[in-house]
């Protein structure tokens, strides 16, 4: 199966217990980016990370996404999640 | 080529950095002429100042309400054991006064607020966020977009950091556009709750720093990206590409401003209400009289019933920093994802639930109890701090 790369920061990096990780994707077709928030729920449960995700962006490769829902995962994508920080 | 001159001893002050190609007399003159405001005087104000101090900025706002307190110290490194107690703003000004005394301070010790935002931010070029919480954040962004000033984000978080400037260049975003919706506040988390290196903060700020001075000096290429960095990975430094402004942005976008008025907003109520308390939550008794006992009390249990255990949910970080002889540690995650194998049902044994502050160990009353725990389960109100406070003043504080 493809693969892609995800790098959690901040509270996601807390909330999903880890840095990054290399997940594969369901399948060979392109996977959609507005589903991968549930992936990554799913494999994080019980610790907030869902929560998290929903006042997050994406950026693909290096790349902030404007709209999830017009991006799909081919793998060997970099994706990181970035969180509003507001500690200081 | 400017025609400007500075006074005579600048020459030598400043001569490192305006012999610099595309830095010049001319750089150094427009720091001096030019104005910044400083909002937060915490672990990314102090060496954000201190380096625009340095630099030769010409007036600095410096916005804070707080007082400089002894767990400041480990990152806020223009305040000093001797200036605990008074105003951040204070301290910091006075830090200043003695690493470049031409400099114009303004310290300011009222806290921002929707009603005086735009009033106090007017006079300055460029704003400065080095704030600590996300409603003040998402006031300066708008107040930033109304004044029509770029705003220089900092943001750090136990060893991570964010750089970004927020409605800078021809289309670039605020925050708003990158943040439409706030996190909730028990999950924003302040430095005191998830913690925070010193020098990760000092990075960010000196970014900002940095930043600022290539704005001022026309060294910045006017483009705004959004810098990412973790100090425990590998690369320590990722520099994302920022989308334009969103055209729908309530605050920025091209459909115009749909926020309303700054001073009627409230920003509170936006980012989902006042961070919790957590020193005051943890001591509340009323509704659960049943299952908790002072720290007092417990002592007398330890002391007098043999059939009893104590266990500490912190974070097994928090358990090696401090804890308490008898104490046994199930960190709370474990405890509640599967209670009955961290803690075995036993009816004779009364159990008792321990943390820092006395919220995490009621929920571990509440995990223990619905998987069927019987007898005596209880939790100590105020946790260990309470235990410092009334019963053993030699146990750390942290």
């Amino acid at each position: 199966m493809p693969e892609i790369k995800v790098l959690y920061f901040a509270a996601a990096s807390t909330t999903a217990g880890l840095q990054e990780e290399h997940i594969p994707l369901p399948s060979e077709e392109p996977f959609p980016l507005s589903s991968l928030a549930t992936l990554l729920s799913s494999r994080h449960p019980s610790r907030g990370l869902d929560k998290v995700l929903a006042t997050s962006q994406w950026s693909v490769d290096a790349e902030m996404v404007d709209e999830p829902e017009k991006v799909f995962l081919a793998g060997g994508e970099e994706v990181a999640v970035i969180c509003p920080v507001s500690g200081g | 080529m400017s025609t400007g001159r500075l006074p005579l001893e600048d020459y030598q002050r400043y001569g490192r950095q305006m012999i610099l190609d595309g830095f010049g007399l001319e750089g150094q003159l427009k720091l001096q002429k030019a104005s910044v405001a400083v909002v937060g005087a915490g672990g990314l104000g102090c060496p954000a100042l201190q380096y625009l101090a340095a630099a030769g900025v010409g007036k600095l706002g410096i916005i804070d309400h707080d007082v400089v307190e002894l767990s400041n110290l480990q990152r806020q490194i223009l305040h000093t054991q001797e200036r605990i107690g008074i105003p951040k703003a204070v301290s910091a000004a006075e830090a200043i006064k003695q690493i470049n005394s031409r400099v114009e301070v303004v310290p300011i010790t009222s806290a921002l607020l929707p009603t005086n935002a735009l009033d106090l931010l007017e006079p300055y070029d460029i704003i400065l966020d080095c704030t600590d919480n996300a409603p003040t954040r998402y006031l300066l962004s708008d107040t930033a977009v109304q004044l029509g000033k770029p705003l220089v984000s900092g943001a750090a978080q136990k060893y991570d950091g964010q750089l970004c400037i927020y409605n800078y260049g021809e289309n670039g975003p605020c925050y708003r556009c990158l943040f439409p919706k706030p996190t909730a506040p028990e999950l924003a988390g302040s430095c005191a709750e998830v913690g925070i290196l010193g020098v990760v903060t000092g990075i960010i700020g000196n970014l900002q720093a940095l930043e600022t001075i290539k704005i001022i000096t026309g060294l910045h290429e006017g483009k705004a990206s959004l810098l990412i960095f973790s100090a425990l990975s590998t690369p320590p430094f990722r520099s994302i590409k920022l989308r334009s402004k969103r055209p729908t942005c309530p605050a920025c976008g091209v459909e115009g401003q749909k926020v309303g008025r700054i001073s009627e907003t409230d920003y509170v109520a936006f980012c989902g209400g006042d961070r919790p308390d957590w020193v005051s939550k943890g001591m509340v008794v009323e509704g659960r009289t049943e299952y908790r006992i002072t720290a007092k009390e417990m002592r007398h249990v330890l002391q007098s019933s043999p059939t009893t255990r104590l266990i500490d949910v912190r974070p097994p970080v928090e358990y090696g920093i401090c804890h308490l002889p008898n104490s046994i540690n199930v960190p709370l995650n474990e405890l509640v994802a599967d209670p009955t194998s961290f803690v075995k049902i036993d009816e004779e044994l009364e159990t008792y639930f321990v943390c820092r502050l006395g919220n995490d160990s009621q929920l571990a009353v509440d995990a223990l109890r619905s998987a069927g725990g019987k007898g005596i389960i209880k939790d100590v109100v105020g946790g260990l701090r309470a235990w410092s406070k009334d019963v053993d003043p030699d146990f750390p504080v942290y």
